[in-house]
């Protein structure tokens, strides 16, 4: 068996829990630098590049499609049907939210050697929640009688700067590249702990709810109660280029070319932390309640039956103590393994495997790549990629080179597109390069 | 032409692409939630009564005392009656005025009350005054004595006044006061003499006009044979709230009393007579106390050598010499009576008495019910007041009611749901159900366990759409003892029943 043969079995083999959110399809449009974010030591032949401002946007969920939320019933009204929300939820299910805005970039190139920099800004949004959770708002407590729900939702909502210098340089058939990255964080709030739980007891339904939540903020979010916060984002301003949050990071890439056609990548990204000191509240909620029900001589001396104050009294349960500490988070790591293979002068076939490695879960997605050149002008390829253990992500790129300019554009799920309602994911790469 | 393709190609994909996208969202507008109802278990209530806590809620005069053993007993207290002596002393007052006196040795009346003998009194406020007219013209000396009052030194007293000349004038001599003066009558008479001398003989001249003036008369202390007369002590009435709500059912009581407690300063004997001893019932009849001893209760009294001291007698009106079982069995809800007291009631005059201003005759009658007995569909009613307005979203509940006694009483339960018209608009169970269950008991009536009874109460939509508008809920609570009431059973303090009560709601957006 040919190593081709072996590497492709290896990248192709039947993985679980394939849900990364991160973009697959930018890695194989090497025909543009944007293919070095997922590996430092890819570069273009140019020798001067100017990346101009671009924009990639992700968003994606587990648990429940669009369309199962939403359904055109006989008389034509869209509902949501609560049964099937439930039925498709996960233990634990994500929804995330990324946004890229690169500024500015500059590399150029000098015999094997690349220097570049570049800015970007990121806003990096995570959300978990067990599916007891969606399931005591939707379905109530009273199925869960003697038992214990899972109610601790986690997040993570980071947005930062990122200044990065990289390096690359071709030793024959090996490339080796490496990024260091400035970070300064604009506003963050984790979750450190999200342990929130609710006991209903068999006897009467005695209610036993209990909190261990830590919640860290940077300028992000205010906490007035459980049912009372205010994210407070705003509009970004020059301030917030520079901020005393500061924090490190760090690329590195691998290429060897196997044959004259086959390529084989490797690479990690975002080893790194921002330690957040400005502007910190922690939030913290560590406590045990019990709510046994109301006294019985309130009844007795005739008063109301108090229904709705014991009701509106479980909302306050939750209360949090602030404090001042500062803290740390730690990026999303990212690995990339790829094989890309030229197959004739148009077409080049490409096998991507990537992990993320964010709060504890690694997450694995693969994706198949079929590129064509046509002509000199535009290079168009496709994706199918296996997320969420569904081999049934489509994804389309494109590249247009008009001179110096290079215009594209890369999304990971045409298909959303067309039926978001079968979509748990959607992202796309857009932006300008001038190269020379 | 290979150049254009691709590039026709690409435009027409970003158009799909794009046409697609609107459409797509385009089915997401105007979105609605179905089959959104949420079903959620809340506890309602929780709470441990013992029968000292229900029994303690009814009123500052009633109350529950528990013995050594804990047994507990239920007290109903009525109002302590008085009569003081202020009223008997009355006649001490009457003896004020103007009294002429026509010779020189006069005998003012003294009354006294009908059988009153009365050995001596101490003044305690009062003031005297003389009135005459000398017309001597020549010096005089002026005596007036009165032999039946002493001066607190024991001396009688006299007045003693020297006239240089007479005079046309009447003569006003000033207010004497007579405090802790000892008045001692005889054959009910003041005797008050007077003797104006002249200075230069020594003879003993009569005047024209001579007279005395009494007022502020009352006395401190009064000692005698006080009479035999009979004294009214107010009425008073005992409310009994236990079978306030009554509706119908018996309950039966092994060994209730009536109390009678008399406190007594007054130092002569005294019977007590009960000129009316009436129990009203919840049902409007009205059942008299019958008793040998309903007209001769003797009373306790301080000896003469006990001035300022009080007795106290109890007597009790008990199942051996009285039908107050009968009467503490027919559900009442008042006790009336009145009392009065017989001085003297032997009428023997050798028996010196006393009396001060601060004597008393005091009452007070108590009704004990003993937690021991029976009850069979004693039932009671009892309305509170609710308000489902805030349950607009619900349209089902199902109630968990849980409840945990050691105490020997089964409880049943109906409730009525009312509108704002009192209108029944329905009830909450198809027929009055337990809810909770008696305690085990043993032959002597004593509790041997604890039982536990767990009741599911369905509220569908249909129901909970009666229960929405409902302002009061006529709550109907039936008690029985042990054995559907015919063991008699005995409550204790350390008895309790606990009852606990959860919900589950459906609601609905």
């Amino acid at each position: 068996m040919s190593r081709i043969n072996i590497v492709i079995i290896f990248l192709v083999g039947i993985l679980s829990n394939l849900n990364a959110q991160e973009e697959l399809g930018t890695h194989f449009m090497r025909d543009i630098w944007q293919a070095g974010l997922s590996n430092p030591a890819l570069t273009t032949n140019k020798r001067l590049e100017i990346g101009l401002p671009s924009l990639y946007f992700n968003v994606g969920t587990t648990g429940v499609k669009f369309g199962e939320l939403v359904r055109t019933d006989s008389d034509g009204v869209n509902r949501i049907n609560i049964s099937e929300v439930i039925n498709n939820l996960e233990d634990e299910n994500y929804l995330g939210a990324d946004v890229e805005v690169e500024t500015f970039r500059l590399a150029f190139k000098v015999k094997e050697l690349q220097l570049s920099f570049h800015h970007a800004i990121h806003s990096n949004n995570y959300f978990s929640y067990p599916k007891d959770l969606a399931e005591l708002i939707l379905l109530g407590n009273a199925g869960a009688i003697g038992e214990t729900m899972e109610l601790g939702p986690d997040i993570q909502l980071t947005a930062y700067n990122e200044f990065a210098l990289g390096l690359a340089q071709k030793f024959g058939k090996i490339g080796v590249g490496a990024r260091v990255k400035f970070l300064t964080g604009i506003g963050n709030a984790t979750t450190a702990q999200s342990d929130l739980t609710l006991f209903t007891d068999e006897d009467i339904y005695q209610l036993t709810l209990t909190s261990d939540i830590l919640l860290n903020t940077s300028s992000f979010l205010r906490i007035n109660g459980v049912n009372d916060f205010d994210l407070g984002v705003t509009d970004l301003s020059g301030a917030d280029l520079f901020t005393k949050n500061n924090g490190l990071a760090f690329d590195l890439g691998f290429t060897f070319e196997l044959t004259d056609r086959l390529q084989l990548a490797a690479s990690v990204r975002d080893i790194g932390k921002i330690n957040w000191n400005d502007n910190v509240v922690n939030y913290r909620s560590q406590e045990t309640i019990n709510y046994d029900g109301i006294m019985l001589d309130s009844i007795l001396q005739g008063s109301s039956v108090p229904f709705q104050e014991t009701l509106d009294s479980l909302q306050d349960v939750v209360a949090f103590s602030e404090t001042n500490d500062a803290y740390t988070t730690t990026l999303p790591l990212k690995t990339y393994l790829s094989a890309s293979y030229q197959f004739s002068d148009t077409w080049t076939f490409g096998a991507l495997l990537h992990t993320t490695s964010f709060r504890e879960n690694t997450s694995l997605a693969m994706a198949l790549s079929a590129r064509a050149k046509l002509g000199k002008i535009c290079a168009v390829g496709a994706t199918l990629a296996r997320r969420n253990q569904s081999f049934d992500n489509l994804g389309l790129n494109f590249t247009l080179h008009l001179g110096p300019a290079a215009i594209y554009a890369m999304t990971d799920n045409i298909l959303t597109a067309v039926q978001p309602g079968n979509s748990q994911n959607f992202n796309v790469r857009t932006g300008l390069n001038l190269a020379f | 032409m290979k150049r254009i393709l691709p590039v026709l190609q690409l435009k027409t994909t970003t158009l799909l692409f794009i046409i697609c996208s609107i459409v797509a969202c385009k089915k997401y507008e105007d979105v609605q939630i179905s089959d959104y109802q949420p079903e959620f278990a809340i506890p309602l209530l929780q709470t441990s009564l013992s029968i000292e806590d229900v029994l303690n809620r009814f009123d500052e005069d009633t109350f529950v005392t528990i013995d050594e053993d804990g047994f507990v007993t239920m007290n109903y207290k009525g109002d302590i009656t008085a009569r003081s002596s202020t009223d008997i002393f009355d006649f001490i007052a009457q003896t004020e005025g103007v009294f002429p006196l026509f010779d020189t040795a006069t005998a003012l009346p003294f009354g006294t009350p009908n059988g009153f003998d009365m050995d001596y009194a101490i003044i305690d406020d009062g003031k005297v005054q003389f009135l005459y007219i000398n017309d001597i013209p020549e010096p005089m000396d002026m005596t007036i004595q009165i032999p039946n009052l002493l001066t607190p030194d024991g001396e009688v007293f006299e007045f003693k006044q020297y006239h240089p000349v007479g005079s046309v004038i009447p003569f006003q001599s000033d207010s004497i006061l007579l405090k802790d003066h000892i008045l001692k009558p005889t054959n009910d008479s003041i005797y008050v003499k007077y003797f104006a001398t002249l200075q230069s003989t020594g003879e003993r001249k009569e005047l024209s006009s001579i007279g005395l003036n009494l007022w502020d008369f009352t006395a401190s202390y009064v000692e005698g044979y006080m009479g035999n007369d009979i004294y009214e002590i107010p009425r008073d009435t005992i409310e009994i709230d236990f079978f306030e709500n009554w509706t119908q059912g018996e309950v039966y009581f092994e060994d209730p009393k009536i109390s009678v407690s008399v406190i007594n300063s007054f130092g002569f004997p005294v019977r007590s007579k009960a000129n009316i001893m009436d129990v009203f019932t919840a049902d409007g009849r009205v059942l008299t106390l019958q008793s040998l001893y309903v007209d001769s209760i003797n009373v306790d009294y301080p000896r003469l050598d006990e001035v300022g001291e009080t007795r106290t007698t109890l007597f009790y009106f008990d199942n051996e010499n009285s039908n107050i079982a009968e009467l503490l069995g027919s559900n009442p809800v008042a006790l009336d009576y009145e009392m009065k007291a017989l001085a003297n009631p032997d009428m023997d005059t050798t028996i010196r008495g006393f009396m001060t201003d601060t004597s008393q005759f005091k009452i007070q009658v108590e009704v004990e019910l003993p937690m021991h007995g029976r009850a069979l569909g004693f039932a009671a009613r009892d309305t509170l007041a609710v308000d489902f307005s805030e349950f607009e979203n619900v349209i089902a509940a199902e109630l968990k009611l849980i409840a945990d006694n050691s105490l020997p009483l089964q409880v049943g339960l109906q409730g009525y749901l009312l509108d704002e018209n009192n209108k029944v608009l329905d009830s909450l169970f198809l027929q009055e159900m337990p809810v909770i269950a008696p305690a085990p008991v043993d032959d002597d009536g004593l509790v041997t366990g604890l039982e536990s009874l767990t009741n599911f109460i369905p509220l569908d939509a249909e129901r909970f759409d009666k229960l929405r508008p409902t302002k009061n809920i006529a709550i109907v609570t039936s008690f029985s003892t042990f054995n559907e009431g015919q063991t008699p059973v005995k409550i204790f303090n350390n008895q309790f029943v606990e009852v606990r009560m959860g919900m589950k709601v459906s609601i609905e957006q």
